[in-house]
């Protein structure tokens, strides 16, 4: 097992699935000769040649639409949207030709894309380019989503993602891809269905995906030195969305925090408060909190930005809050 | 003296490896020359010096990394040997040095960078490291970026949930009990009377641990109060538990004293129709009055809120001779003397000594004897006159935080007055909130003797005298 960074476990999956399976190539933005704007993709034009590692033009709705017709064709893209917020102009193609197509096709066709994106803000990029949308996808049916926030997680998922035979929606975070942790070697897979506790605790349930499952980490290990017992759920699975640890945690612990880097309105805390309250209703001692980003487009203004996203105080003080210690 | 850091050149940069030095040691470089190339986690950048000078001294050699922030050279003074001189003038700055050398990008034609992809990458980034640089040289911020998960307030994003967990907001009149989903679930498994149970949530809600700590407190053996009572100021009673009898129970004898209150309560209670009346009384002056008469007299002469309420009571006993009255065997005898019997609770007794014509004493004869009477009564050293001829009695439970409660009348009396505690609220006043100390008193009433209306006027007058306490003092 190695320790690597997000980035580079990402890389690894790519790599091993390339090698693995012919069908498989990748499009998108920069991806090739400069090696992605994360560096994701480094190394893999080099070694897999233009035919698989396509650099393409700036137009996300070609990017999508192409991968979805190879797709069909049999082949297995995995197109990179250089960020989630670019992704609006192919929004049709995403939701009205890939979501739909199997469906519509009586199950006669299959699409089976994986769409890698990262979102998250906190960089100073403006409103363009700060935002967290994965709620969006995750509404539709047909889709895929996840967004894992571990390297391990961000490789097992990825592998699975391309093996899978619908349209994945494969959220990165732009703030994670230089997180390290250990990954395990070669076939790692992960399931696309199956949330995880991160941490056990016993007092109050925190909920949280992609970058902010590192933050409701730091905050649960900071908790803990006040005695307050936070445990983590890994929401990495978005759609289909799996509640089982979940619920099963609030029957323990009877809080919940939800943590999440988009906006709290129709968020993924919304979702994930409405099945508690149908599933585990009788379990609460307190109203869910829903925590997310300010309800503005990301400022660019350095300070204005921390207090607009999430971070670990806001975790720490909302969990104190619920067990009436503040 | 300029030290060179090693830049941030990505946001997700840790460290980055010195490729080549593009100055030699000894070397005289201008502010913005080429200085050295650096592999980032990203790309291959070249960094310009930010300052003008000779550099003095390569730190970090090529071929090896650095952290950000970490010093990899040293240019000390200006180019041409004249040191500490500022940097150069911004009519020298590279772009406009003819003898610029090497073969930098920057020289380049832009027909060149065209048909070269990777020049326009390479723009980028140097750009990029330039922004850094300047935030780094700015202020040696590390982070040019949005910076650590340093912040130790909420932000914007959990304000919106805290706002709902700290909804204010208490029990009234007729609204429904506060309890959590869980607690209301427990405490049916449980068979916890939720009326009983105080909530310790926000806006009073009944939690989970409310529902187990009264659970708890239920299944515990019967406690007895070991503390020692005055009415002055007791210390908050401490609860010990006792032993638990081994048989499945303990019989307990009753004093003599105590079968006599035992009686005479059951008497009373049964035989008297009691009814209750009560009312809030502002004692804002009371506690100011008390407060200026303490601070003018002996220690051994204070008065107690207490003594001010016995005053008050006795003044308008004066005036409703009927409530200062007994019921006696189908007629009633109304008193003469105003004697005012001070309930005083004791770990094993209730007693009831009489502080006689209270109506004709000062507040301070009433204190100074009240005291006397309440400490002849705690050492066992009463008279049996101490605690004879009462016509009105008070029972006073404020000391121990008790809202309002009604009391058992005392035989012969036909009324007795129950004080709960001061509390501090928030209280209307001309159209404004203000800040302001109220207590409950009710009063039970022997309904054989005296009746509603006379019950309520008589309370009035208590009102009136210990919210306009000068009258007690005159």
């Amino acid at each position: 097992m190695a320790v690597l960074a997000m980035r580079d476990a990402l890389n690894q999956a790519l790599r091993e699935e390339m090698k693995r399976d012919q069908a498989v190539f990748l499009l998108g933005e920069d991806i090739g000769l400069y090696d992605g704007s994360f560096k994701v993709t480094r190394g893999l034009m080099k070694e897999f040649g233009e035919m698989r590692v396509l650099d393409t033009p700036i137009a996300e709705e070609i990017i999508i639409g192409t991968a979805i017709g190879a797709a069909m064709s049999g082949l297995r893209p995995v197109a990179e949207m250089m960020t989630v917020n670019f992704i609006m102009v192919a929004m049709d193609q995403v939701v009205n030709a890939a979501a739909h197509i199997r469906y519509m096709f009586g199950g006669g066709t299959k699409v089976p894309l994986v769409i890698r994106t990262p979102g998250g803000g906190g960089h100073q990029l403006g409103a363009q380019h700060s935002h967290s949308h994965e709620n969006w996808f995750a509404h539709v049916p047909g889709l895929k989503v996840v967004a894992p926030g571990t390297p391990a997680d961000a490789k097992g998922m990825l592998k699975s993602a391309i093996r899978d035979d619908n349209p994945v929606m494969f959220i990165e975070n732009e703030g994670t891809y230089a997180v390290k942790g250990e990954v395990p070697d070669g076939e790692h897979l992960v399931p696309l269905d199956k949330n995880e506790v991160k941490r056990p605790g016993e007092h109050i349930t925190i909920c949280a995906h992609s970058r902010m499952l590192i933050i409701a980490m730091d905050a649960a290990a900071e908790l803990e030195k006040e005695g307050i017992s936070a445990e983590v759920v890994d929401m990495r699975a978005l759609r289909p969305l799996d509640m089982a640890p979940v619920i099963e945690s609030v029957k323990k612990t009877s809080r919940l925090i939800t943590v999440e880097e988009g906006w709290r309105s129709y968020g993924v805390g919304s979702e994930i408060a409405s099945r508690v309250y149908e599933e585990a209703f009788d379990y609460l001692d307190a109203p869910v909190a829903r925590i997310g980003a300010a309800e503005v487009p990301a400022p660019y203004n350095k300070r204005l930005e921390k207090i607009a996203f999430p971070g670990k105080a806001d975790v720490i003080i909302t969990a104190k809050a619920l067990l009436g210690k503040n | 003296m300029a030290s060179v850091q090693m830049p941030r050149l990505s946001d997700s940069m840790e460290t980055g490896k010195i490729l080549r030095w593009l100055k030699k040691e000894g070397e005289d470089v201008k502010k913005g020359e080429p200085l050295v190339e650096i592999e980032s986690d990203k790309a291959n950048i070249e960094v310009e010096a930010y300052a003008s000078g000779k550099l003095s001294k390569i730190v970090v050699a090529e071929g090896e990394s650095a952290p950000i922030g970490a010093v990899i050279a040293e240019i000390g003074g200006a180019a041409g040997g004249s040191a500490e001189k500022p940097a150069a003038p911004q009519g020298q700055a590279p772009a406009a040095e003819p003898e610029q050398k090497g073969k930098a990008p920057a020289a380049e034609s832009p027909r060149a960078q065209a048909d070269k992809p990777e020049a326009h990458v390479e723009q980028a980034e140097k750009a990029m490291a330039k922004t850094a640089q300047v935030a780094s040289d700015a202020g040696g911020e590390q982070y040019p970026h949005g910076g650590p998960d340093d912040r130790t307030e909420v932000g914007a994003a959990a304000q919106a949930a805290l706002n709902v967990i700290r909804r204010p907001g208490g029990k009234e009149n007729g609204e429904r009990l506060k309890v959590s989903p869980v607690a209301r679930r427990l405490a049916e498994e449980q068979n916890v009377d939720l009326n009983r149970v105080k909530g310790t949530g926000p806006g009073g809600r009944i939690q989970k641990e409310d529902v187990e700590a009264a659970a708890q407190q239920s299944t515990r053996p019967v406690a007895t109060v070991t503390r020692e009572a005055t009415a002055a100021a007791p210390a908050p009673a401490q609860r010990q538990a006792t032993p638990r009898p081994t048989q499945e129970v303990e019989v307990v004898e009753l004093s003599k004293l105590q079968t006599t209150v035992a009686m005479r309560l059951a008497q009373s209670k049964f035989s008297a129709p009691h009814f209750y009346v009560t009312s809030e009384i502002a004692m804002d002056d009371a506690v100011h009055l008390r407060q200026m008469f303490n601070e003018a007299v002996d220690k051994s002469e204070a008065i107690s809120l207490n003594d001010l309420i016995v005053k008050a009571v006795a003044l308008a006993l004066t005036k409703f001779p009927e409530v200062n009255a007994s019921w006696a065997d189908g007629r009633i005898e109304r008193k003469r003397d105003i004697n005012i019997g001070i309930a005083v609770g004791l770990p094993d007794r209730l007693i009831v000594p009489v502080l006689k014509n209270a109506d004709q004493k000062s507040l301070k004869e009433i204190a100074v004897e009240s005291k006397q009477l309440i400490e002849r009564a705690r050492t066992n050293r009463a008279a049996a006159q101490d605690y004879m001829g009462n016509t009105f009695s008070i029972s006073n439970l404020g000391m121990y935080d008790v809202d309002q409660f009604t009391a058992i009348i005392n035989p012969p009396d036909s009324g007795i007055l129950a004080i709960g505690a001061i509390e501090d609220k928030a209280v209307v006043k001309d159209g404004q909130v203000i800040p302001g100390k109220r207590m409950r008193v009710t009063l039970s009433v022997d309904h054989r003797v005296f009746y509603g209306v006379t019950a309520a006027q008589f309370l009035q007058e208590v009102k009136r005298l210990l919210q306009s306490p000068m009258a007690l003092v005159l």
